[in-house]
C-alpha cells in the first residue's frame, strides 16, 4: 500500500503540476475534506449500529451464532475462535442483506479480532477481506433504485445477473486467495 | 408501494431491541456502550481515509485519470467490455460516490436500458470499493504489511467487472 500510495500520489500531483499548478493545494484539501465529510457520516450510521450491536452481543445471541457459524466457516477460517466466527458471519449476513451500515462495523470488529501476524495481516484476514468486496447481496438496492429513478422498464432486470456476477467473483476470490496462501507457504518453508 | 425487502431492516431494528428487552440486557446502557465504540472506531479509520481520498481526488482530477483510462481502454474492448464502460471501470474500486456520479452520467447518455446501461448496472452492483473497504477493514487490524491483499482484490474486481458485460450478453 505504501508504494500504491507514493505512486498515485507522485503521479497526481506531478501531472497536476504540469497542466494546473494552482489547483494542487485545492485539490489535496478537498481529498481530506472528503475523508472527514465521509468519517463524520461514517459516525451517526456506526453510532447506531454499533450501539445497536452491543444490545444483541449483551443479550447472549453471539454465543448460539458462533455455533451456527463455526459450522460453516469453522473450515474456511481455520484456527480463529468462536466470537470470529460469528462476527464474520454476523457481517456476511448483513451484507447479503443489504444492510451496509450494520455490516462494516461488525466485519471490523471481526477483523481486529483475528489472530495476526509478526508486522503482517494474516492469509484469513485476506480472504475475509476478499469476500467483502466481492458484494454478494439479495437486492443490490442503490443501483435498482437509482434505475427505477431514471425511468428504466424494468428496474429489477439486473438483480439476477449482479447476484450470479458477484458469487461468481467471490469463488474467484476465494479460489485466488488459497492459492497465494499455498504459495506463500511454500516461499516461508523454502525460506526456513 | 414498499418492497418486501423494505422489511429487512425494520425488521433487524425490532428483533435486536426486543431480543435485548426479552433477555433483561440494560439496553440505553448497552447502546451507550456501543456508540461510545462507533467513536474510537472512527478515530481510528479517519486517517486512512484522509489518505485514501487524496489519491482517488487527485486522479480525478489531474490527467493521470485520463491517461489510465486510455491506456485501459483497448485492453478492455478486447475483452468484450463496451469502451463507454472504461471510465467506470477505472474508477469503481476507488470512489462508491463517484461511480454512482458515472452511472447516472451512463444513463442518461446511452439508456438504463441498453446494454451499455444494463452492464454499468451490474458493474457498480456487483463490485465494491476496493480501496475504500482496504482502508477501513484494515484500520484496525494487527499487522501493517498487507501481503498480496490488494493485487488479489484488484484481480476479483476486475474479474468480476468484465463478468458483468459476459453476464449482460446472455441474461
Amino acid at each position: 500500500m505504501n508504494l500504491v500510495f507514493v505512486i498515485l500520489f507522485g503521479l497526481g500531483v506531478l501531472s497536476l503540476t504540469l497542466s494546473d499548478p494552482q489547483a494542487v493545494l485545492p485539490t489535496l484539501l478537498s481529498g481530506t475534506k472528503q475523508g472527514v465529510d465521509t468519517s463524520l457520516k461514517l459516525t451517526s450510521v456506526y453510532a447506531l449500529w454499533v450501539g445497536l450491536m452491543e444490545v444483541l452481543e449483551q443479550s447472549g445471541v453471539q454465543d448460539k451464532l458462533s455455533k451456527l457459524f463455526g459450522k460453516v466457516f469453522g473450515r474456511l477460517f481455520k484456527g480463529e475462535s468462536p466470537r470470529t466466527h460469528a462476527l464474520i458471519g454476523l457481517n456476511l449476513a448483513a451484507n447479503f442483506l443489504g444492510l451496509g451500515g450494520a455490516a462494516t462495523p461488525v466485519g471490523i470488529d471481526a477483523m481486529a479480532s483475528m489472530t495476526g501476524e509478526k508486522n503482517a495481516v494474516s492469509d484469513n484476514m485476506i480472504l475475509f477481506f476478499v469476500l467483502n468486496i466481492t458484494a454478494v447481496q439479495l437486492v443490490p438496492t442503490t443501483v435498482v433504485s437509482m434505475r427505477a429513478a431514471e425511468g428504466s422498464m424494468s428496474a429489477g432486470d439486473v438483480i439476477l445477473p449482479t447476484l450470479v456476477c458477484s458469487v461468481a467473483s467471490a469463488l474467484f476470490g476465494v479460489g485466488l486467495c488459497l492459492a497465494c496462501r499455498a504459495v506463500s507457504r511454500k516461499l516461508r518453508a523454502r525460506r526456513a | 408501494m414498499p418492497n418486501l425487502a423494505d422489511y429487512i431492516l425494520p425488521l433487524a431494528v425490532l428483533g435486536i431491541l426486543g431480543l435485548g428487552a426479552l433477555k433483561k440486557v440494560p439496553v440505553f446502557d448497552a447502546f451507550v456502550t456501543g456508540a461510545t465504540k462507533a467513536l474510537k472506531l472512527i478515530a481510528s479509520i479517519f486517517p486512512y481515509l484522509a489518505g485514501i481520498f487524496i489519491c482517488i481526488v487527485l486522479l480525478n482530477q489531474s490527467p493521470l485519470g485520463d491517461g489510465l483510462d486510455s491506456m485501459l481502454s483497448p485492453v478492455l474492448t478486447a475483452l468484450g467490455v463496451p469502451s463507454p464502460l472504461t471510465r467506470l471501470f477505472v474508477i469503481r474500486p476507488l470512489s462508491g460516490a463517484g461511480s454512482l456520479a458515472v452511472l447516472e452520467d451512463i444513463y442518461a447518455r446511452y439508456g438504463v436500458d441498453s446494454y451499455v446501461g444494463r452492464c454499468a448496472s451490474v458493474l457498480v452492483g456487483g463490485s465494491e470499493t476496493v480501496f475504500y473497504v482496504l482502508a477501513v477493514y484494515f484500520a484496525g487490524a494487527k499487522g501493517k504489511k498487507l501481503r498480496y491483499a490488494l493485487p488479489v482484490a484488484l484481480a476479483v474486481t476486475f474479474f468480476s467487472s468484465v463478468l458483468a458485460c459476459w453476464v449482460c450478453r446472455v441474461m
